[in-house]
């Protein structure tokens, strides 16, 4: 039990974003939610994060109601990849993720230095560690976020609490390779009891990362469950609106989502 | 502290070397002037055992005319640059100048209104000197909601909007400062022009007593904020992911903002662009960390006013050109200069 949206419905004057949409992610699992542009997958993740208010429904964590936390605790066990980010100051990237360290008590300088390299050695950006944040290249830029929302997760809480990582499109402007390391860090941590929930657009690295989906579109949740059996081409080519082929790869047990195009 | 580069490098030695530069311009203030006085007479004033004891004129003219003023030129400068430095951490954009979106002439206003009507009947209740820095409060506060409203958008603020609100309202409180200079009579029009142009000279001991301590605590509290100013710069929903109570920390820097502000124009009138000048030189040396460079803009705003300030009271001596007047033909260019480097990142304006 970690982060559980009950009955979300998100609503902007008399347009509904967002209908009765209910998930659970579990520490321990990675979470993907797969949908079309404009199903609702990034309002879902202001709802889950807190930013935004749902209009009716809620999201409990660790089984408590979002807005009863208070906000030091739980910066202190959960953060957030934001889609875009807009930081025109010239920081150095180690700057930007040392930020991520604001909402714990100071310890050993030594340490909080020890977690800031491993955060940034683990994010595999620490040739860009000296470099200035806004000459960074927007891959780059986003890489060097992730290793920020990783510092601020790094240690497990002295309270056994369970911690989460919400990812709003964390591959979107990353190369084929960084795409599939941000995505193993991230399978990774929630093999350490963490929580993760990320925003995909690619039904790939769902099928090859995911433990769980949940596929959304028009802001319902259309299907729900383990990725090989919920993404089907019937699914598919329902919610994108052309037609999906599914391959199983011989003797390696993958499949493989192909849109069928005529180009 | 947790930080990356900052708590390696142990100290930094600009504070050291702008603190020693700050007591050396204000010893030269001391001495120059349309008397100067010889700098050993200076040294035996300030109680060192050398030279001669300085004359009753002297000493009237370091304790009432000098000293004053070069209080109050550091306490200005300082609270100033600090609130400059806020203001763009606030929106997030090196070229919020607390003085170009209107607050000062916000504040402007406000205290020509008490001046005018002060002057022509007895206000009622509180002395003019206590009105003042409360009228300009107001007024600066009353600017500061007005543009920072009309330049939010879906948890960003637009600086372009803000630039051209802070326009609006620049040329609002111009219009309304000259209708109550036409309406003053001639005591009021005095006080009104000297103001509007800036000068730290107006002030006596007792608006400086009164003054100081509104200046000086924006000055001391602000660097509290460097940090979660730090984070805000991410954005503000990413700062409320950090643990940070974005609507909170606005509201407090704000405030301490709008106070620096008032009681610099209630002080001294309008005297802008140190809080532009100053946290762009300093952020070239510091980086945008706001924990160094919110001290080192408050010494290097408090020796930029007070260089500035001597050299206004010197360089066309006996007369003097207004301190305004002189940070005006140093920051337009200034400005249109940054405005020319930020050209290409649309980002920024």
């Amino acid at each position: 039990m970690s982060l559980i949206a009950e009955q979300l419905s998100y609503r902007v004057k008399d347009r509904l974003l967002l209908d009765n949409v209910s998930l659970s992610a579990t520490a321990g699992e990675l979470h993907a939610v797969l949908g079309p542009n404009g199903a609702g997958k990034s309002t879902l993740l202001r709802l889950l994060s807190g930013e935004w208010a749902p209009s009716s429904g809620k999201v409990l964590f660790d089984g408590r109601p979002l807005h009863q936390w208070a906000p030091q605790a739980l910066a202190r066990v959960r953060a957030v990849l934001p889609q875009r980010e807009t930081l025109n100051f010239s920081f150095t990237a180690e700057e930007v993720v040392a930020l991520g360290r604001l909402p714990h008590r100071a310890q050993e300088p030594a340490l909080e230095q020890a977690i800031i390299d491993a955060a940034i050695a683990t994010a595999g950006v620490s040739h860009l560690s000296t470099r200035q944040y806004p000459t960074l290249s927007g891959g780059e830029r986003s890489r060097v976020q992730l290793a920020r929302v990783l510092t601020q997760i790094w240690q497990a809480p002295a309270a056994p609490a369970s911690r989460c990582l919400l990812l709003d499109e964390p591959t979107a402007s990353l190369d084929l390779a960084h795409q599939h390391h941000c995505l193993q860090i991230a399978r990774e941590l929630s093999k350490q009891k963490v929580a993760v929930l990320a925003v995909l657009h690619d039904p790939n690295l769902v099928l090859a990362y995911a433990d769980r989906v949940t596929v959304l579109c028009c802001g319902q949740v259309v299907a729900s469950g383990v990725p090989t059996e919920v993404l089907t081409p019937a699914l598919l080519s329902r919610i994108y609106g052309i037609p999906v082929q599914v391959w199983e790869i011989p003797d390696s047990g993958q499949r493989w989502i192909q849109a069928q195009t005529h180009a | 502290m947790p930080s990356a580069s900052g708590a390696r490098h142990s100290i930094d030695p600009l504070l050291p070397i702008l603190s020693f530069a700050l007591i050396a311009a204000a010893l030269l203030s001391m001495a120059v002037g349309a008397n100067s006085i010889a700098p050993s007479t200076l040294l035996n004033w300030l109680g060192l055992p050398f030279g001669d004891a300085p004359q009753a004129f002297e000493r009237m003219t370091l304790l009432q005319l000098r000293l004053p003023r070069i209080l109050l030129a550091i306490a200005v400068g300082a609270a100033l640059a600090t609130a400059g430095v806020a203001m763009q951490g606030l929106v997030r954009n090196p070229l919020a100048d607390p003085g170009l979106i209107g607050l000062s002439s916000g504040a402007a206003l406000a205290a020509a209104l008490v001046i005018v009507i002060g002057t022509a009947r007895r206000l009622p209740g509180l002395p003019q000197n206590l009105l003042l820095p409360i009228a300009a409060f107001l007024g600066a506060a009353a600017a500061a909601a007005c543009v920072l409203w009309l330049a939010r958008d879906d948890g960003h603020t637009r600086v372009a909007t803000l630039l051209l609100a802070g326009l609006a309202i620049n040329a609002i409180a111009g219009a309304g400062i000259s209708l109550m200079a036409y309406l003053a009579d001639d005591q009021a029009l005095r006080s009104i022009t000297f103001w509007m142009f800036g000068s730290l000279g107006k002030a006596g001991w007792q608006e400086i007593l009164i003054a100081l301590p509104l200046l000086l605590l924006p000055v001391a509290l602000l660097p509290r904020y460097g940090r979660t100013l730090n984070a805000l710069l991410l954005g503000e929903p990413e700062a409320g992911h950090l643990g940070i109570n974005v609507e909170s920390l606005k509201r407090q820097v704000m405030t301490l903002v709008i106070l620096a502000v008032a009681s610099s124009v209630a002080v001294a009138g309008i005297i802008g662009f140190i809080g532009l000048i100053v946290p762009h030189l300093i952020r070239l040396h510091t980086g945008p960390d706001h924990r160094r460079l919110l001290p080192a803009a408050a010494l290097a705003g408090a020796l930029l006013l007070l260089c500035g300030d001597t050299l206004s009271r010197t360089i066309l001596s006996p007369a003097e050109l207004p301190i305004g007047i002189l940070t005006a033909v140093i920051g337009g260019p200034f400005f249109l200069l940054l405005l020319a480097r930020f050209r290409h990142r649309p980002e920024l304006a």
